[in-house]
């Protein structure tokens, strides 16, 4: 049972003021820096796939250029081809097996030899 | 949602969970200090502690009693510490009589500020023992879990404090003989 007499009466007389707007954002910005959200359940590696960066254009198009000219300035220098003085034709030189004659001269030998 | 849940979701950073909790709870928080401190800024202070010390602090068990009442307690430990006055100063100024002598200014101010000076010269737990029965409506056994002591203690204080208050706000009291019971 709550008694209420004249005293109660009085007292109640005496308002309380309302706390003042900047409570309420002070108390926000204090609970968010003192209270992140918590990290997601997704495993790191799946949240690799999904993650996005945002580049700003600029900086993005002198990444790119910046990797075009590495590419040709570090780029190995082909070693020289000659042409064949007759095109089309492929000679190919075996010299295994090869004895000089003893005395130095040349024969002929027909084709019909070499065969056998 | 039960207020546990939501003390839990903003504890993990559920924002809407958080400002249900402190729109709901920040105005009787705010009034609690601002009545044991007399000051607007200490009670904005203490409120803003007593909000982070939810979020940071124990977990908050609602089979134990109200988040109000849980609040309440932090609100009173933060506005003691703010005092500087430790619990055995505390007690033994709580046992003292509060000396009070309003009749000088009773020609020239408000009843409103007749009746903070007679609270603002009350020992701290006699304050906040009225303040938590009378304004804020409390029940004995909440007080007394806000306060750690037990229950036969809170109406010791309470009848001291009544006492005191009556003795200061006399003058006024005889000009307004309205008496009821609930």
């Amino acid at each position: 049972m709550r008694e209420t007499d004249s005293l109660d009466v009085l007292l109640r007389k005496w308002k309380s003021p309302e706390p003042t707007p900047e409570l309420d954002q002070r108390v926000m910005s204090a609970y968010r820096s003192a209270v992140r959200p918590e990290r997601s359940s997704v495993p790191a590696w799946r949240q690799f796939w999904t993650t996005r960066v945002s580049v700003p254009a600029p900086a993005l198009v002198l990444a790119a250029l910046s990797i075009i000219i590495l590419f040709f300035w570090w780029r190995p220098s082909a070693a020289p081809v000659t042409s064949p003085e007759t095109p089309g034709a492929v000679t190919r030189l075996n010299v295994s097996g090869f004895q000089p004659l003893p005395n130095g001269e040349a024969h002929v030998v027909p084709a019909m030899e070499v065969k056998k | 949602m039960a207020e546990a849940d939501l003390v839990r979701e903003a504890r993990q950073g559920g924002q809407q969970a958080f400002l249900a909790i402190y729109h709901r709870h920040r105005s009787p928080v705010f009034q609690f200090a601002w009545r044991l401190t007399g000051s607007q800024a200490a009670a904005e202070d203490v409120t803003q502690e007593c909000f982070l010390a939810l979020m940071r602090g124990a977990e908050f068990d609602g089979s134990r009693g109200g988040l109000r009442t849980y609040l309440f307690g932090i609100a009173r430990n933060l506005v003691l510490r703010r005092l500087r006055i430790s619990e055995r100063e505390a007690e033994e100024a709580a046992n003292a009589t509060a000396p009070v002598d309003v009749l000088a200014d009773l020609l020239k101010a408000e009843q409103s500020e007749l009746v903070a000076g007679a609270m603002a010269q009350l020992p701290i737990l006699q304050r906040e023992a009225i303040v938590l029965f009378t304004f804020e409506e409390l029940s004995l056994e909440e007080i007394a879990k806000i306060t750690g002591v037990d229950v036969g203690a809170v109406k010791s204080r309470l009848h001291r404090a009544r006492e005191s208050l009556r003795t200061a706000l006399a003058p006024l009291l005889t000009r307004d003989p309205e008496r009821r019971c609930l």
